[in-house]
This record gives C-alpha cells, structure tokens and sequence, in this order.
C-alpha cells in the first residue's frame, strides 16, 4: 500500500504508548466451564429454486474441535411448510466427494415468490428447531460496460469501475446485496471481489478507510421507488470471466446476512465491538429467509486499457 | 465616567488589628488639644498628621480618602476633633466618635434617610495579600447571610446598614474578621493572607465557609489547587482530571485515561470551561493526561448534576476551570521536572499593581524514551516523534476597581511522526527498489478569550467575553517509490475538527440580601469539519499527475439565554430558580429548548439539609466515538435534521450535613437521569471512517438511562485531610438497531465504586498522600463460541469452509460479560524543603498501581491448535502496572 491505513497507525500509537508504558497480556480461565452447545439451522430460501438447508452444532467454546467444519446433524427430519401448510420432509444428501463433503437437507419443491415458508427440524431425541422466512422478488437491475481505471488511492494499479443502475420497486422498503465474483469454468468455488461503491448514502470515497469489501448492503431509504446509478469500484482489474449478483433480501435476511458481514470483519478486530449476530431460530441458532438473487455477466471496455 | 457615586467609605474595625494595636488604639477619653500645620496634598495623609499630633489613632478607609485634597492649613491649640471636622467640611465623610475610638466614615445616605430603608451593599473584591490574584469562591460572611466571590473575585452582598461585623473566610487562608461601620453602600478590595507556606496550604483551620447543608446547590464539588497537587501523581504530573476520576459519581474511561465518565454519561457530555471557553478534546498522548497544566490553575468547580442555569450545551457534567491572572506584585514561577514531562511557569507585574501576565509551558519528552524501542517494532524506521506541549498565556490589567481586561491564550498539540525508508537489492544486475513512507498524525486545541469586567454599580457586576476555540486532527501520509525505471509519489492528508467563535455577557446581580441574580446571553458559530481530505499522485507513468480534494464543512449558530436566582426563603430554606433557553440553528433546521433548573434545600431537624435538584439539558453536538476507545479521530458533528440534538432530565435529591465542628462534610445524593437521542454508529460501520457527507446513515440513535446514589465524606481541613466516596450506580442504553433493539448496559455500568483520597503532613517536611479506587467490573462484549453461517442459497463448493459460509462468531447481546473487578492504590510523598531566599524545593516520589494489580484493559478470545483440535482461551490485556515515578518541582 502507498499510504498507511489510519486504523493501522492507530494500533501503532496504542501499542507504542502500551509499550512505552509496558503493558502485558496473559489468559485468564474463562472458557473452563461447560457451556451448553445449540443446534443450528441454515437455510436461505431463493426464488423459484429449491431447498438447501443444513444442521450443525454449535462450537462450544474451550471445547476442542476440527478447525474447519462443524459437527453435522445428519440425523434429524427436516418439514417445509409454505404459508403453513406441509409441502414436504427435506432429504438428506451430501454434496462432494469421499473426502471433502457436506450433509444437506434438499427439497423437490422450488419456493416461490411471496409465499412464507417455513422449516421445522427434529432431532430423533426430540429436540426442535424451527424458523421461517418469506421470499421477496427479483431485483431488477443493468450494468454498462467496466472500465479500468488508475487506483485513486495506489497510483501503481488499476482498479475497475462498474456502473449500476437499480430499479427499485415503489412503496416498500427493499434491501439489497450486490457482490462481484470471479468465475472458472468447470468449478462450482466462486472468487469474490473486493470493492466500493459510491452512490445515495454514500458520495465518496475516504482514503483512509480500508472500504474495500467482498459485499455491499444497501437499502432504499433514500431512493426509494426510484432508479439509481451506483458506482462500483473493484480494487482489481475485471475480465469477461466476472460476474455481478444482485440479491434482493427481505429485511430479515438483511439483518442476518448484513451483520454477519460485518461480525466477521471486525471478529479480529479488539478495537472494535463484537456484533450479535441476527438469527430468527426458535430453540437455536441460525437463520431462514428469503433472497432473490439474480446475476449479469460483465463486459468490460479495455480501450485505452495499459 | 465617574466611579465616585459606587465608592463608599468604609468605617473599618479589625477586631484583631485592636486587639494587636493595643498601645495604639487607645480609648479618647477626651478630645485633645493640638498645634500642627497641614500641608497641601492628600486628605488622608492630613489626617494621619493630626493623629499623630495628638498620639490618637484615626481609624478610616485610606482608599476612600485618597479622592480628597487638603489646602495648607494651620492648627494652634485646636481641639483635634474641631481639626478634622474642617478637614472634612467639604467632603461627603463625617467624624464619629464611638466607644472612645475616632473613626471617619461617610455622611447618612439621603436616600436610606429619605426612604427609611436600613440597608447597605458591600461589593468589592478579594485577593492574595500577597499576589494580588483574585480569589475565587471565597466566603463573605456578615450576621450569617453569606456569599461567594465569582470567578472573577467578585462578591455583592446587601444587609441591614449599621456596624457589622464581617468574615473572609476561604481554605488555605486566614480568616479575615473586620467591624464595618456599613452605614452606606461600601465597596473595597479585601486581601487575605494565607495561612501558612508550601503545603501547609492543605492543613487549614476550622472552615468558616457556610457547611455543606447551608448550600443550596447539589451535585457540584470545588477542588483546590493544592489539593489536586498534593494527590498522588501520575508519572511524575499532577493532573487535574485524575483527581476528578477520584471523585463519586465520576469515572475514568479506559485504564489509564483522563476521560471523565459522569453519572452515566458518555465523555462527549462533559463541557469543559478554560477561562469560560470550551475545550473538546482535553487530553493528550491518547487520553493519558489532561491539558490542563496544574501550575497555571486557580481554581477547578465541577457539576455533575443540579446544574445552575448558567451553564448549558452538554448533558453530564461542566468541570469550569478558572487559570491564574498573574501576580500584580512580585515575579515568581515554579519550575518542574517529572519522568515524562517538563513545565514551567512565570507569573508578575508588567507594571505593578495595575498589569500582570502569566506565561507557562510544558513539553514531554515521550519520544526519547520510545525511540530506543522502535528498533523491536519497526527497523525501517529512520525518523520518530511522539510528543505533547501546552502553552498558557494570560494578560490581566486593571483599568480601575471597576474595569479589568483579561486576555488569555492556550495552546496544546500532540504529535506523531513516523517515517520509513527500505531499500532493497535485488539480482546480480543490482536492481534495487526504494521506497519511502512518512507518516504523521497530529492533534490539538487552540483557544484565546478576551475578558471584560466592568461593575456597573456596588449591585451589578457584568462580564463579556469574546471566545475562539479550536480543536483540530490532522493525519498526513507522502510516500515516494523509487526504482531504476519509475518513479511515483503519494500526499495523502485529512483534517478534522471544529472552531468556534463567540461572545457572551454575563451579569452577577444583588438585588436583595435574599437574592442572587445571575443572567446571561451568548451567542457561538460552530465550523465543523468532520472530514477534508486531499491526495495527489504521480504515478511517474504517462499519467499526468493526479490532484483531488474533498471537503465537508458544517455550520451551525448557538444562542443561549440564561437567568437564574438564588433566593434565601428564610434561614432555614433556599431555592436556585433558574431557565435556560438555547436555539440551534444548522442547514436548514433550527431547534430550541427552553430548560427549567431548580434547586432546593431546607433545613431538616437536627442540622440535616434535605436537598433536591432538577434540570433539563440540551446538546446540539455530538462525538461520532469509536464504541471501545476514545482517540482523537473521534469527530464532533452538530445536530441535523436527521440526527437530533441530545436531550437530558436529571432528578436528584439527598441529604446533607456537616460534622466535627464544619470540618467534615457528608453527604448522600441519589440521581436519576434519562438521555435522549443519544447515538452510537450502527452495527458494523466502521469506526474509524472519516464522516463524510454520509455520516448522518452511518449513526443511530436512542435513549440512555442513568441512576444511582453517592455517599460521600469530605474532611477538608487538618493534618489529615481528603474524601471517601462510595457509589451504586446503574446506566444502560436502548439503540435503534444495536443489540437486536433490546436495552443494553452501558460500556462503563460499573454497579459498586469506591475511592478514597487521603493526604498527610507528616512534618513540616514531609508530605504524604495516597488514593484508592475500588470498581466492579465493567460489562464487556465477548463473543461465547461460534457455530456457521449461511450466505448463499445452495452449496458452492464442498465442505464448510469452501462453502463459503461464514463462520458467525456468538454474541448473545452487548456487553454480555463482567470479569473483574478493578482495584489500585496509589502513593505519593513530597520532601519539601524551604530556602533561607524563600524558595521552595520539592522532590516528589509517586507510585502508580503500588501492588501491581492486573486490571484489565480489553480482553480478546484467542486460541491455538493443540492434540488435533484447536482450544479457545481469553486473555486480558493489562496497560498500567506498577508504575514509580519521579519530580523535582522549584517555586522561587
């Protein structure tokens, strides 16, 4: 980086002034005592798509456990209801290989716009779990042609800039998700890029700020039923294999997906509060909700590109 | 304009003088016979020679003499009454004889004979006998109606006419007791003496001043300077805002800090007076020590509640800070050394008796001791700087008794600078890359007031300041990259903060012995610059060079009126009436409030002062405030259409009353107060972002809750003095959007608090002191587990990781957890030592945390991968351990 991040020096001035003035660390017991471990179910509820949900167990904390995955429930009887009514019980599948996999539940039935669905998970022990969720509709959206531009904020690269225009639907408050991913043909991964935005709310770019992000959530306080221009700036360069997705959340999924964003950036972060997390699951953790995602390829203009 | 019609004469008896005059003032049994010529000159000088000539002493107020002149005048075997009653033919003075002494004092007012009403004004100033400097805060007590000096020294007080006698009692000084003949309006400059030197300041007699259950005011607590320098120091600095922490009710923020926490608030509610101009970032070296330099101050008053109608503009506390206004007399100063910092301060006569000055600096030397660190943090540093200063500067002239020009300035900066030079080589070919980073943080306060008293009448005291204030952060970043083909270059800067410019006039009006009238109008521009940013960049390409700019700028216009009276019901009963009214007016949207303040008290039996205040504060200001820390990027932003102005009501009630002959003070005051329109950043915005135009949506806004009950016992007087403080309190906050819109305790609901202050003259030599603070632990944010996340509808990849999902860190609500409790004993000693030239020599020895107590300063979840699964475990970052310091302080 050209220029020092002002969060970064801010630690540098702590740190120098604790050091200066010696100050220490050192564990305390706190995570000794047992705390009690929560079932948690996931489930996010697309547009004219089926159903995916998963169960696992929470991590306790002090607990030991694998680094990388969660305990599945595997074992538990999984009901969809839309508006109440039993659609169907979800089967159990896994997805992947021998070695790297994942236990899903998976429904026949796509979930359809407007409806409420919800889903109940039983454990063979009897405990329960249920949450629910309403799916909003698809966002309506265009983009222009990328284009590569020097870095404002790092003279030796370039970044590239994506113009938005969001159709927003009148009389409703509508809350929105916008990513830009990378994608390689033959592979289901996905490689998101980091960018930032200009547009209602949010006029410009501040320098000291690491604002680069993987996701934007923005709602339509101030331009509601109205069609907006947002400028996206990605810190990379784009090539045609780039994708942007628009997800179209209800407020709930909005809640959830927005602060566990934000959780994750700041988890690291001691200068920083720690965020709850939204969940909407009776008896354990988790969320259920609708999105409505929908995605456009990326064109980009090279002329006068280096 | 003539000064005359608010002079009166003044018949003066010192008890005390008569009792050390005894040869002099001895009884006129008879009126003398005397032979002696006059000369042409001064009225008073005449009448000493008369007294002389008959070896009679003549007891007058010389200053009120001094407006007459005698013509040459021959004296043969006159009685000496006949003498001095020609003398005075001409005068408005007239000779009485009462129980033997001669006193001249002024003629019946024709207004008091005329009206019938028998009452007289006594207005005047008190200062240091020796120094000259006006007192603040000093009692005038006659046949128990009782006043205070202003901060100004200035004091009205109206009783019935006819020989009275007074007390000038203050702590840190003899108690002064004349008999006044106050047959008409008197006005005069008392000086007092003070009791003792060096520290003995703080080993003070029987107070005089009225107790505590006599006061109507509630929640406000004045500190001495001596008491703020005899308390335990920190790194060799006394400061002011420690000693406050130590008070009930006030807390500090983050271990270590000066920031002040009142009842509940939050530290932008605290409005801090220097001189009446507000300061708004009062600290330095991130908070660790206060502005405010303790050699150059007078006198510190602080409210936390029951707030009089004067003050207005934030909701939790006002810590009105008075500086010194030099001595009219002599030179002196005081010279300091401490393990961080140096000081001095040199005060006299520009021209003696009419023009004095004050001028004070302060530096510390952080940097040198750090810089022998830097290598461990970063080798590539080659330039290091990290440092504070202050400087004080004050004017102070005398017109006249009535007219006084004060002209003050202060000036504090911190600064920061680091810059990195790397190279690096690379190849056989010898490529090598150069790049250069400088780095440089800064922040600090500017203000200058300029002070105007004028007494308008021995009833009417006015003031009118005009007031400029600054507070300013400013970060810079250049970089310059250097390699065989190119070369680039990177300014970055951004500036923040607010300027305020503005004028008040105050009036201090005695209308009655039952009244006190106070009553102002003032009016303040706010500049705020929550963010201006520049960057330019040559990419050294075939770009041309790149300049941008961005600048947001706020304005907003503050009118505050205010009138307030302090009205004695009887003796038994009080009531301050007061209303403050304020209009803020910023882009477009103009708000007011008009706040009742009322305060009471009425005698209970057994000498117990029942006491009970309300009041109603407004705060169009508002520090956007990382949720952990304070630090100097935090950003004042004024109130708009979207972010409402802070709002406050405070109830508080309590008991009060004095013991030991008025030498301890109790007290137990329970408060309740409820903040409106508080705001915190929404969930997850970054905190450290520079508020630009979109500031306003990245803050919410909610309600704050405070209450609690303070006991406290204050011995301000003998070889061992200080206080004890015990505090239960509680204070939580309801955020819109901020821990699922439930009620959360706030960041620093500390339930128990106790603090203890206690100095002790061991010897003449030998000062001792030390304090304690006792406080339950503090709610925290911690996050008790984790389990996954879900962020798209159908797997991509396989596994958890690859999926995706986030990994959702468990946090029930905020502030979810309190571990430990915080404790610390602090210790210091004074070996003072007195000079045969009178200078005073004082080494100080102070220990901070003496038993090296482990008090947390944040804590993280932190782990590792052991036997195949990975552990959690919580660690405690711990600042401040043992820390002895060291000071020499020189006062010649």
């Amino acid at each position: 980086m050209i220029f020092m991040k002002k969060q970064c020096i801010l630690y540098t001035l702590v740190f120098v002034l604790c050091g200066s003035i010696s100050g220490c660390t050192d564990t305390i017991d706190f995570y000794q005592e047992d705390r009690q471990s929560a079932i948690v179910l996931n489930s996010l509820l697309n547009t004219d798509s089926i159903v995916y949900a998963r169960m696992t167990w929470m991590n306790k904390p002090g607990a030991m456990y694998d680094y990388w995955t969660f305990n599945e429930i595997k074992d538990a009887e999984v009901s969809l209801y839309e508006n109440g009514d039993f659609v169907e019980r979800l089967a159990p599948v896994t997805i992947g290989d021998s070695l790297y996999n994942s236990h899903y539940y998976k429904s026949t039935h796509s979930v359809r716009q407007g409806q409420t669905y919800r889903l109940v998970a039983t454990l063979p022990d009897g405990q329960r779990v249920s949450a629910e969720g309403w799916i909003p509709a698809q966002p309506s959206f265009s983009i222009g042609k990328a284009k590569w531009i020097p870095s404002p904020s790092n003279p030796g690269r370039d970044e590239t800039q994506v113009d938005l225009k969001l159709n927003d639907p009148p009389g409703e408050r509508n809350y929105y998700r916008i990513r830009i991913f990378t994608f390689f043909e033959g592979y289901v991964e996905r490689r998101f890029q980091h960018f930032t935005w200009i547009g209602p709310g949010k006029q410009e770019a501040n320098f000291f700020e690491d604002e680069f992000h993987q996701q934007v959530f923005i709602d339509d306080e101030l331009f509601d039923g109205q069609s907006v221009e947002l400028i996206l700036r990605c810190e990379n360069m784009l090539f045609e294999n780039d994708r942007i997705e628009v997800t179209a959340l209800t407020q709930e999924s909005y809640r959830y997906l927005r602060n566990n964003a934000f959780a994750n950036e700041s988890v690291d972060n001691i200068l920083t509060e720690p965020i709850p997390v939204y969940t909407n699951v009776t008896d354990g953790l988790g969320f259920v909700g609708g999105v409505a995602v929908r995605e456009q390829n990326i064109e980009v203009d090279r002329t006068g590109a280096p | 304009m003539s000064l005359l019609p608010f002079k009166t004469v003044i018949l003066v008896s010192f008890l005390s003088l008569v009792m050390a005059l005894p040869a002099n003032a001895q009884r006129v049994d008879h009126d003398p016979f005397i032979t002696c010529t006059i000369t042409k000159g001064n009225l008073a000088n005449a009448i000493q020679t008369l007294g002389k000539a008959a070896n009679v002493q003549i007891i007058f107020e010389r200053s009120l003499l001094d407006h007459y002149q005698v013509t040459d005048q021959t004296f043969t075997g006159t009685h000496l009454s006949v003498a001095i009653r020609q003398l005075l033919a001409s005068t408005q003075l007239q000779l009485v004889i009462r129980d033997g002494k001669l006193l001249i004092g002024p003629k019946p007012s024709k207004v008091g004979s005329q009206s019938g009403v028998i009452s007289a004004t006594l207005s005047g100033y008190v200062a240091d006998a020796s120094s000259g400097e006006r007192l603040v805060g000093v009692t005038i007590d006659i046949r128990g109606v009782a006043t205070t000096t202003n901060n100004y020294g200035y004091f009205s007080i109206t009783v019935p006419a006819g020989d009275t006698e007074i007390r000038i009692s203050m702590m840190g000084y003899q108690t002064l007791t004349e008999t006044l003949a106050l047959q008409q309006n008197i006005h005069r400059t008392f000086a007092m003496d003070r009791k003792a030197i060096v520290l003995d300041d703080i080993e003070v007699t029987a107070s005089t001043s009225p107790s505590i259950q006599q006061r109507t005011q509630m929640g406000n607590i004045n500190l001495s300077v001596e008491q703020i320098q005899s308390a335990p120091r920190f790194m060799g600095e006394a400061d002011v805002l420690k000693t406050v922490q130590l008070l009930p009710g006030i807390q500090q923020g983050s271990e270590g800090t000066s920031a002040l926490l009142v009842r509940g608030g939050s530290p932008d509610q605290n409005m801090f007076l220097l001189d009446g101009t507000p300061l708004y970032n009062p600290s330095h070296l991130l908070g660790v020590f206060s502005t405010f330099n303790t050699s150059t101050l007078k006198n510190v008053d602080l409210y936390k509640g029951a707030f009089p109608a004067r003050f207005g503009g934030r909701l939790s506390s006002v810590l009105d800070i008075t500086t010194k206004d030099g001595n009219l007399n002599e030179l002196h100063g005081d010279f300091s050394i401490g393990s961080m910092a140096s000081q001095f301060t040199l005060e006299g006569p520009l021209k003696k008796g009419k023009t004095s000055f004050v001028l004070s600096g302060r530096r510390t030397y952080a940097d040198l001791v750090v810089r022998p660190f830097m290598g461990k943090f970063e080798e590539d540093v080659d330039k290091f700087a990290v440092f504070f200063h202050d400087i004080n500067v004050k004017l102070h002239h005398k017109f006249s008794d009535d007219d006084r020009l004060f002209f003050s300035v202060y000036s504090g900066r911190d600064y920061f600078r680091a810059r990195t030079d790397y190279q690096s080589n690379h190849g056989p070919e010898g490529w090598y890359t150069r790049s250069q980073d400088d780095f440089r943080i800064g922040w600090g306060n500017h203000t200058g007031t300029i002070r105007w008293n004028h007494i308008f009448g021995p009833k009417l005291f006015a003031n009118v300041s005009l007031m400029g204030s600054q507070y300013r952060f400013n970060t810079a970043a250049a970089s310059e990259t250097t390699d065989p083909d190119n070369r680039s270059t990177s300014d970055n800067e951004l500036i923040s903060g607010i300027r305020d410019f503005g004028g008040k006039i105050d009036f201090d009006y005695r209308p009655h012995p039952a009244h006190a009238v106070k009553a102002g109008v003032g009016i303040i521009n706010h500049r705020f610059t929550p963010g201006s940013s520049s960057l330019s960049y040559d990419t050294g390409r075939s770009g041309a060079p790149v300049n941008v700019s961005l600048s947001t700028v706020l304005h907003g216009n503050e009118i505050n009126v205010y009138a307030e009276d302090e009205w004695q019901l009887s003796p038994r009963a009080s009531v301050n009436l007061g209303l403050h009214g304020s209009l803020f007016a910023t882009a477009g949207k103009t708000y007011g409030y008009v706040q009742p303040r009322i305060s009471g008290r009425v005698m209970l039996p057994g000498d117990v002062a029942f006491k009970v205040g309300y009041a109603q504060m407004a705060q169009y200001l508002h520090l956007l405030s990382n949720n952990t820390i304070s630090l100097p990027t935090d950003l004042w932003v004024p109130a708009t259409s979207r972010v409402k102005p802070q709002l406050a009501q405070q109830l508080s009630a309590g008991f009060a009353r004095s013991i030991a002959h008025n030498t301890v003070e109790l007290s137990v005051e329970g408060y309740y107060k409820n903040m409106d329109n508080v705001i915190e950043y929404k969930e997850g915005e970054l905190y450290f972002a520079t508020a630009g135009r979109d500031w306003e949506h990245k803050v919410t806004s909610g309600n704050g809750r405070a209450f609690g009950v303070e006991f406290f016992a204050h011995k301000k007087v003998g070889r061992l003095n200080g206080w004890a403080g015990y505090t239960w309190a509680k204070t939580d906050r309801k955020i819109e959007g901020v821990n699922f819109d439930r009620r959360f305790p706030y960041k620093y609901d500390r339930r128990h608090e106790f603090k203890a202050l206690a100095i002790y003259k061991l010897s003449k030599g030998i000062h001792i002191s030390g304090s304690w603070v006792y406080q339950s632990a503090t709610p925290f944010t911690l996050v008790l587990g984790e389990y996954e996340g879900i962020s798209d509808p159908i797997p991509y990849g396989y596994g958890t990781g690859a999926a995706g999902n986030k990994r959702v860190p468990l946090v029930n609500s905020r502030n979810n957890i309190r571990l430990e409790d915080y404790h610390r004993l602090d210790i210091s000693i004074d070996f003072v030592k007195i000079k045969r030239n009178g200078n005073q020599r004082i080494w100080n020895f102070s220990v901070y945390n003496v038993y090296n107590r482990q008090n947390p300063f944040t804590y993280y979840p932190d782990g590792g991968i052991a036997g195949g699964g990975q552990y959690q475990e919580l660690t405690r970052v711990t600042l401040l351990p043992i820390l002895p310091s060291i000071s020499y302080i020189l006062k010649f």
